[in-house]
This record gives C-alpha cells, structure tokens and sequence, in this order.
C-alpha cells in the first residue's frame, strides 16, 4: 500500500492508538515498542509561502505580496481587424501579337509565263539573251497564297500598321503596280494600293497600311493586279527569267480586339490599387500580423492558362521579403489559395505613403507563349478574389481612437492568508501599491470609483477609503516604444491616507473593484505615435508590503487530510499508547495543535488535543527578540475510543493555535524573525500484542 | 493437509491393527523378532523392515518434533498451538538464551512398500512417498528481545541481529529404490539407495546477515543498519496440485550385523538434493542504513504549494526495500542418522547414535536407547535420552508390538520430557510407524 507523508502519518499515529484491549488471540504475546512517529519544523514558510517573504538584514522578514486586480487587454477587448477580402471581375487590358513579316516573290519567269504569248514566249526565249524590250502595259499576275497562319488564324485589330514593300529585280522600272491582299476565305480585300513607279534594280518602295478595325485571316492570297513597264527599247538588257519582284509584307504594332492566334507571352491584367480598412474610429499607419492569411482566390474563362502575380509590397517580413504570390489557373479552372503572413509588417499608408488603414496591392495576370492557337478576346474576364482574412495583429500604429472602458469586477483575494482559518491578527505598518500598468503606447486616465474586500468566511467587508484615490480621475502614463516599456504609475496606499490595515487585516478571500479607463481623452495628441503590442494590456496591481511584525490572537491554522485506516488492516494489537509531543520553540508565539477525526457526513468523532496543554512560546528578551529555544514536552494516554474514532475516520483536519506571548518591556505586536521556528516531534511508546494471525 | 495425511495414517493404522489382533492368535509366539531401529525419530527406516519370508511390506509413518535451546514445550506448544506466550513465558526462555538461538519444528511423514523381486529374493524394491515440513530460525538474543517484548526497556542501547535467518521447506517427495540384502561369514549386509522427485509446496528463506537497531533515549530516533534478504516460493496457498518448485532427492541406505558380538550398525542420509522455487517466487531486499526521526511532515500547515503536492513514498520506499521476482534455489534439509546397537543377552539391546540436519541450524545431536524385548508378548519397550538437535537435553520412550506375522506398530517420543514437563523442557515430539506385511 502506498501512502502520502500525511498518509504515513495518520498510520503510524493509528499504530500508537489504537485500542488497549487485546483481542481474543490465539497465539499472541504483549510487547512494548518506543519509535518516533513524526517530526517536522514549522518555520516562517509555514505562516507564509517563502515567496513572499523578504529576509531583512537583521534577519526580519518583509511580507511582499502582489495580486493582479485587473487586466484590460484592448487589442483583445475593442479594436477589431476586419476581412479586406475584394471580389470583382477583371476584364482584359491589352491583347496583343508580336510584330510579323512575310514575303512573296513574282520571278520574270513567273510573270511571262502569266503574260503568255507572243510577249511572255518571247521573254522566255530571250532567257540568258541580252536584248531590247518594248515599252509593255496593263500586264497583271495571278493571285499568290499568303500564308500567316503560322501567327494567327483570324485577327480583328483594334490597332496595327501593314507596310507593304516592292523591290524591284527585273532588269526594267515597273509603273502603275497595283498590289492586292485579300482573305483567302472572305474575300475581303486587307490591302489594293498603287506603287506608281517601282525602279529596276533600285531601293524598294513602301507603302504602309493601317490595319484598325479590320479582321484579317491567316490564309492571304497577293496579287498584282496591274502593273506597266516602259521597257528598254534603245539598251539591250540581260534577260534572266529567275530576276523577281520582292513583295514583303511586314505587321507591326498590332493590338487586338479578339483573335483566333499563338499569342506570346504578355499580361492581360495589370491592376494596382489601394485597399481602405474601416477600423471605426482608430487610424492606423502600421500592423504587425501575430497571425492572418493572403487570400487569393481567381476562376478563370480564358480559353488558356493564366499566371496571376499578387503582391503587397508594403507588407514584409522580418527578412524584408515582401508578399509575393505566383499561381497559375487553367482554363475554366478555379484556384483558391491563402498565404501565411504570420510575423509579417504591413504599411497602412497606402501607396502615396499619405492615408491610415490602407494598404496598397497589384495584381497581374499574363499568359505565356505556347505554340498553339488559341481564341481570347477582349471581352474575357477574371473573377478575382484577393485580400487579407483573419487578421489578428501583434502590434498596431497610428491613432488608437478614444474608448472609455468601465470594468467591474471580483477577483480572488490575498493569498497571502489563506491558511489562516480563523483568528485575529493585527500588522504594523502596511503598504499596499496600486500599481497601473499601462502597455499601450497611448495616454490614459483610471478612475478608480470603488474597490475594497470580503471575507466570505467571516463575512466581512471592507471599502477603501481614500479621498485622494477613490473616485479620482489618475493620468496614467503611456508605454514607450523602442525599446517597449509600458508606462507605469503607482498610487501608494498607506495607514496615513487611507484604512488598508482595516482592509488587510479581515484576511480577505475576495477583492472587488469598479474602474473606469479612458484611452486618449485627449484625442490624437501624438500625430498618429500611439502604439499597442501583443502584450500590451492595462493592469491595475495590488501589491502589498509590510514588515511581518504582529500580534495574534487565536490565529488558526488548519489542515485537512485523508484517514484510510480500518480495523481489518491488522492494528488491532494495538494497546494504550503514551504518545509524547517534544517541541523546540523559538517563535513568541504559543501554539496548541488538535487533531478532529470525522467520519463520511463531517460527523466529529473525537479529537487528539494533547490534553488541551499548548507548546510553550519561545520567551522575548529585553532587545523583543527571541535567542532560546523553549522546550515542551507533552504527553496524551490514547485509550479504546479515540481508537475507534480513528478506525471509523475517513478524514482529519489538524488545527493549530497561535497566540502571541510579549512582554511588558515589547510592543503586543511583536516582530517575526526568519530564524524562528518551532521544532515538533511525536514520540509514540506503544503496547502491542503480537499475533502470528496477523502475519 | 498434513492432518488430512496423518489421520489417514491413523486410520490405516487401525484398521490393520484390528485385523493384526485377530491373525496374532496363531502366530503370535512364532514370528516375532525384533531389531533396534536407526533412529529414535520416526522415519521410514528400510534397513529395519524385515519381511520374514513375506513377499511385500507396507509402512506408513508420521513424525513430529519441536525444539529449542530457549523456548520451553509450553512456549512452543503456545506458539504454535493456539496460545498466548505469558510473560513468564518470555522470562523462562529469556534466561536460556544465549548469543545464537534456535528454534526448529519438523514434521514427516510417508507411506513406503518393500517388495522382494521375485527373481532376486535378496533384492527389494522400494517405493514411497514423503511429505516433509521443515521450519528453523537462527536469532539473537536482542532479536527474541525485540519480538517478544519490543524496545521499550533497549533505549540507548543497539540491539544486534546479525546472523539471524529463518528457513520453511515444505515438500512432498515421490520415491523409489532398491536394497539390496546378502550374507558374508555370518555378517549380514543391507545396501541400498532410492531416488525421488521433488514437490515444492512452498518455501521461505530469510537471512539477515547484518542487522542493528539502536534506540535513542525516550525514542526520539532509531538508528537502523539492515542488510536482509526474504525468498519466498510465491503467494499461492500450498497444493498438491500445485508445483510452487520443483527438485530432486535421493536416500542412501546401510546396515551391518556382526553376529558374533551382536552388534548392528546402521547409516542412512535422508532427503540428499534441493528444490528450485521457480513458479512464482520473489526476492524482497534491503541493504540500507536508517536514521528515523519519524515521517517528516514540515508542510503539514505548509502555506507553501508543497502543502498539496503530498508525496507517493511508502514505508517499502523509505526502508529502501525492493522487491523482485528471482527464482531461487533451496537445498533440502537432509537428515544423517549414524547408530550401534548392540544386543545384550537374548532381551536387551543399547542402541548409540547420532543424527544431524544439513541446510539447517541444527546442531549435531547424540541419541542413546535402551530396549527390553518381550518375546511373550511380541513386545518391546525402549527408553531413550538424546540432547542437541534444535535444542537441549530430552528423553523419550519407544514402544514396538507385533501384531502375528503381518502387522508391526512401533509408537514413541525422543521429547516425551517436553510433554510431560512443559515448562521446564525445551523440546516435544512423538511419532508412529506401522508395518504390514504380506
């Protein structure tokens, strides 16, 4: 079986009472066995937890004790990021094609064999020949496929230029050149302009064309429709039927309206804009994101795939890496996405760097060069969704706004006492701070309208009293940044100004309060300076100091523990016992301990008093400090009926019993010194007969 | 189970005894012999079954005894009888008491066949069963003070137990052997030998070999210094259905008879081997030295966290004690029995011996017996006195009576002093054996 320290305890001092009586036994004998039970020191940390206690250079112990009355998170409480997400549809910018050049050639060849006889048959003939050639007129070409459906398959401009060039390689000028170019499918004619002298063997001439508003098809037929020469009647010229006629075709500066076409890569979309958060009142120039997401959500119904680039610039991260986000979307696909921007910083400015709660953002979308014909036209759309969701920020800057918050509220009490039951007590001198801490880079003021405590044991209650605080507005001072320290501001309660002893001394388990806090009262007096951080909170401290110095009266201790002994368990050998308390004492204090065995319902059972004698104080010399240790020995007979009560306990509850014991020549409130202590020990001389039927 | 084993002894005993009085009447004057048994203990003793031209004989015997160099029969029939030990009592073994004291009880018992091989008449088959229940100590002085009175009056003084130890065997033993039997110039010779299965019931071994407790004046501390080992077979109760350990032993057996100076020497080793406790056994330890002033309860009205946070150690913990399971492995108490007899006209014989306990405390004992044989009334009656064993001086009577040419009943004490004066004698037995012969 395995037992707690109070467990063994409680067993080992049952071993030393149970009852006298022996039981009928069957093989048995009586002994008498001596052996300590317990021992243990009741120190200062048995008054008071150790972590409040300050041990003074003359070994004197200060009490410092704070309890946090109130704890005002703003950001948490008041100020709320909403969503920024923006839907909208976005339609095309620009669609474009890369500039585009063709070229067709008529061989004098290709042209005597249109012209036919006698002048073409006579041409040909003449091939390799130098002769003289008679002025010839009205002379035209057949209709020569040009293809250019190798960039688009039909194309309507809303902006574009054609120039049409004419090099000249026939021996002889060419006048009156009419060059056509028509749909090969429509018919429509794109082109018929007149090239009214083209010079053999000379610059070629250009005439350009503008393509607006045309629809043009990949499949082109080109033709010269008509076209004279004067000939060379008086100077033989070298007939060569490969000379040609060069006709290059170059688009340039085309920008569509819709076209069936292998695009390049270009961007479709490129948008930049500011986004306005509506924060109700605060105006801020800056956010540190403690968590929050970058949406991006697009569906797209181009007929190809779009890469869509979103940034914020003026949100970066520790590293200075801006939001950057890069995702492709298919045709009639949809893509959601969202970008973690934890630990990210977010100017609020917006792009001219001029505005609060803005923050400014592009988006682009393109579409890359991939070889095949695809038909987009101006008229496409996105649908964009973008912003920022589920902001929680870390820090804000600018303009926190006006609030006035009123916070009413109990708290739990001063620990400080708790494990004092009952009793009175009354301190020396007595110092509780109400320490405000204000985490907001922002002014303030607290107006502490009530506040006070109860005992809900005793039912006792006790209002502060202090005309100077109560009901007071206090300017509080703002937190400063860089580094961040909170601004503080201490109102000092003391037995001069007010009854904190009265408040103190009811041990209260309950502290109440009614506080009112403005922020900004002032308005925007910092020009958009104020801050506030993750840990940025107002908390009002309740912080209690005071030499541990006093004089008890009763002042109780108590501890409830456990009994799980019963009478099965082999204890009945027991017999009457002689149970001796031994105690070294050097607290000024007289205690009497008293142990109350109950059973299941609380029902009192009995008691172990040590026949009501107490533990002598350790006795105060004439500097009111104790040097001797005072002993005490006590003894308790323990018969057959505490025997039973401690059979038929389920729990005790040990009480002891403080009163001080001065002197004429000392105050009645005597100080306590850390070096005191109070030295126990429980001795048990036990009559036991043995029986082999316990073993 | 062991009175469920005795009281079927008894009951066997007498039913045969019954049947023996009404066969004695035509055999009565012509089968009878008597020889001196081994031992004054009564223990199967093969060397002394004779089957006098029977084919095969049945025994079943029972022997229970007690003793101590302290403890007076009173003391120890309290102690295990169902009593309480008074202080007189306590005072009368207190003053015995010397720097190592023993206690010891034994308690055998079996049911044994001889056969003569039919081929071999001068060869026998033996079989048989045991039950053996061994329990001795070894203690201090100061540990008898503090078990049986406590420390109240060893304030300020160390009580010593070192070398304490308390052994438990309790087996039952599944036999066979052979003895063989032949002549040589008028000298008789028996030889033989059986061996067994062992199984273990249960078993206990605790050895303290350093062990002081000092008590401070008025108690205000002990000061411990242990070093102790407990073994035990396990929890289970034991069954005989149950093998708590298992083991092996073995008996040798001789006997001369000198006809020409009458003389008769017996030897026999009883119960050779050892158990290995291995269904459930575990091993309890300490090895510590203690300084206690009570359980330390500095936070009882701790107003620190301590206050709440309890703490898990148990007594065990403290006492530094662990517990594990180990097999373990015990040698049986063996019993050596060395004697003479010598007979002394056609009636008398003296009978000198010795019997000593392996494994155990005992110390070597020396046993002398004196029979008168009453042929008439197929009849003898012994005195016997012995002293050391597990304890002192004590003296006992021995009785054997044939019953025709079947049955032979032998009944005695070594310790009938015990019984007789109680508190004055520090040891108490008796024993029965019952042979039938067909």
């Amino acid at each position: 079986m395995y037992l707690n320290r109070k467990g063994i305890l409680l067993l080992l001092l049952a071993v030393s009472v149970f009852s006298a009586c022996r039981r009928s036994l069957d093989t048995g004998w009586d002994t008498r066995y001596l052996s300590p039970i317990l021992t243990g020191e009741l120190t200062i940390r048995d008054l008071v937890p150790d972590s409040v206690t300050v041990v003074n250079a003359d070994e004197s112990v200060t009490l410092v004790y704070q309890t946090e009355l109130l704890n005002y998170d703003l950001t948490e409480e008041a100020i709320e990021i909403p969503d920024t997400s923006v839907e909208y549809f976005v339609s095309l910018d620009s669609l474009t094609l890369e500039d585009q050049s063709m070229s067709v050639a008529l061989s004098l060849g290709q042209i005597a064999m249109d012209l036919g006889f006698p002048i073409g048959t006579l041409i040909i003939a003449a091939d390799g020949s130098e002769t003289t050639l008679d002025p010839i007129y009205n002379l035209s070409t057949d209709p020569t496929p040009v293809d250019a459906t190798s960039f688009f398959e039909t194309a309507t401009f809303n902006a574009g230029f054609l120039d049409i060039s004419i090099g000249n390689g026939l021996p002889v000028d060419l006048d009156s050149v009419v060059f056509r170019l028509s749909n090969s499918v429509g018919g429509e004619i794109i082109v018929e302009d007149t090239f009214f002298h083209v010079p053999a063997l000379g610059v070629p001439v250009v005439i350009t064309k503008d393509l607006t508003g045309m629809t043009v098809e990949g499949n082109l037929l080109g033709e010269i429709i008509h076209f004279s020469t004067p000939g060379s009647p008086d100077v033989p010229v070298l007939i060569d039927t490969s000379d040609a006629v060069i006709i290059n075709l170059i688009a340039y500066d085309m920008e569509l309206q819709e076209a069936v076409a292998i695009f390049p890569a270009q961007n479709l979309i490129n948008n930049a804009n500011d986004v306005e958060y509506n924060m109700g009142g605060p105006e801020f120039t800056e956010m540190g994101m403690e968590e929050g997401y970058v949406v991006i959500y697009v569906e797209n119904t181009i007929s190809d795939t779009i890469h869509i680039v979103y940034d914020i610039p003026g949100a970066v991260d520790e590293f200075g890496n801006s939001v950057h986000i890069e995702t492709s979307v298919g045709p009639d696909e949809i893509v959601d996405q969202a970008f973690d921007i934890s630990g990210y910083t977010i100017d609020l400015k917006g792009s001219q760097g001029n505005a609060v709660n803005t923050f400014y953002q592009e988006f682009s979308a393109r579409i890359n060069y991939t070889g095949v014909a695809t038909y987009i036209t101006l008229e496409d759309s996105l649908k964009v969704v973008y912003g920022l969701e589920g902001i929680i920020p870390n820090s804000l800057k600018g303009y926190l706004g006006q609030y006035e918050i009123a916070v009413a509220d109990t708290t739990s009490g001063v620990e400080l006492f708790d494990q004092f039951e009952s009793g009175e007590i009354h301190f020396g001198d007595i110092n509780i701070d109400l320490e405000i801490t204000n985490g907001l880079g922002a002014s303030g003021t607290v107006t502490i309208n009530s506040l006070g405590g109860t005992n809900t044991a005793t039912g006792e209650t006790v209002y502060l009293n202090c005309p100077t605080v109560v009901g007071v507005p206090i300017n509080i001072n703002r937190a400063l940044n860089n580094p961040y320290i909170p601004g503080y501001t201490t109102i000092s309660l003391t037995s001069d100004n007010s009854n904190v002893n009265e408040l103190v001394e009811i041990f209260p388990d309950k502290l109440f309060y009614d506080v009112v806090m403005k922020v900004n009262p002032n308005g925007n007096e910092f020009n958009y300076q104020d801050f506030v951080i993750a840990t940025s909170v107002i908390d009002i401290g309740f912080n209690i100091s005071m030499p541990l110095d006093f004089f008890a009266s009763d002042l109780t201790l108590l501890s409830e523990f456990p009994v799980t002994l019963d009478a099965e368990s082999g204890t009945e050998g027991i017999g009457n016992i002689d149970l001796t308390l031994f105690a070294d004492n050097t607290f000024p204090l007289e205690a009497n301990i008293n142990i109350v065995f109950m059973d299941d319902l609380g029902t009192h059972l009995d008691s172990l008093n040590f026949s009501g004698f107490d533990i002598k104080a350790g006795v105060l010399a004439e500097d009111c400090r104790v040097h001797e240790v005072t002993q005490t020995e006590i003894h308790q007979i323990v018969d057959g009926e505490l025997k039973d009560a401690i059979l038929n306990a389920t729990k005790a509850v040990a009480t002891i019993q403080f009163n001080t014991a001065s002197i004429p020549s000392c105050s009645d409130i005597v100080k306590i010194y850390s070096d005191y202590k109070m030295a126990i020990q429980l001795v048990g001389d036990v009559n036991y007969t043995f029986s082999t039927a316990d073993f | 189970m062991l009175k469920k084993l005795l009281y079927f002894f008894g009951l066997v005993c007498l039913v045969h005894i019954a049947k023996a009085n009404s066969d004695s009447v035509k055999t009565a004057l012509t089968d009878f012999s008597y020889s001196a048994p081994t031992t004054i203990f009564g223990i199967y003793d093969p060397l002394n079954v004779n089957l006098n031209g029977k084919k095969i004989a049945f025994s079943a015997y029972g022997d229970v005894y007690s003793a101590s160099n302290c403890f007076s029969a009173s003391f120890i029939q309290n102690f295990f009888g169902s009593g309480f030990i008074s202080e007189e009592m306590k005072n009368d073994a207190a003053a015995k008491l010397s720097d190592k004291n023993t206690i010891g009880v034994d308690l055998a018992s079996g049911l044994w066949m001889m056969m003569a091989l039919k081929n071999k008449p001068s060869m026998y088959l033996l079989a048989g069963v045991d039950y053996n229940f061994e329990e001795s100590s070894q203690f201090t002085a100061d540990l008898f003070h503090l078990v049986f009175y406590g420390n109240y009056d060893l304030q300020d003084y160390t009580a010593v137990m070192s070398d304490s130890k308390f052994s438990l065997t309790n087996v039952m033993e599944y036999k066979v052997g052979l003895m063989k039997h032949y002549t040589e110039d008028y000298n008789t010779y028996k030889l033989g030998a059986s061996i067994g299965l062992v199984q273990g019931l249960s078993g206990l071994d605790i050895k303290a070999p350093s062990a002081t407790l000092y008590t401070a004046e008025d108690g205000r501390y002990l000061d411990l210094d242990y070093d102790f080992t407990i073994k035990t077979s396990g929890k289970s109760k034991p069954s005989l259905t149950n093998f708590a350990g298992a083991g092996f032993s073995a008996d040798i057996f001789a006997q001369v008879y000198f006809k020409g100076p009458e003389i008769t020497i017996n030897a026999m080793a009883n119960d050779l081997g050892m158990i290995f406790w291995n269904n459930d056994p575990t091993k309890i330890s300490a090895d510590s030295v203690l300084h206690f002033e009570g359980v330390e309860t500095n936070n009882l009205f701790s107003a620190t966290d301590e206050a709440t946070a309890g703490n898990s150690d148990s007594l065990l913990q403290i006492l530094g004690v662990v517990e594990k399971s180990d097999v373990f492995t015990q040698a049986l108490p063996s019993r050596i029995n060395i004697s003479a007899s010598k007979m002394f006209g056609s009636d008398y014989y003296f009978t000198l011996g010795g019997q000593y306990m392996l494994n155990t405390p005992y110390k070597p004992l020396v046993f002398m017996q004196f029979a008168k044989v009453f042929t008439p009334l197929q009849m003898a009656i012994g005195v016997n006195a012995h002293g050391g064993g597990y304890g002192v001086f004590n003296a006992g009577i021995d009785i054997s009576k044939t019953f025709g040419s079947m049955i032979e009943l032998r009944l005695g004490s070594n310790s009938l002093l015990g019984l007789i004066a109680a508190d004055a004698f520090t040891g108490i037995g008796g024993y029965g054996t019952i042979t039938v012969k067909l």
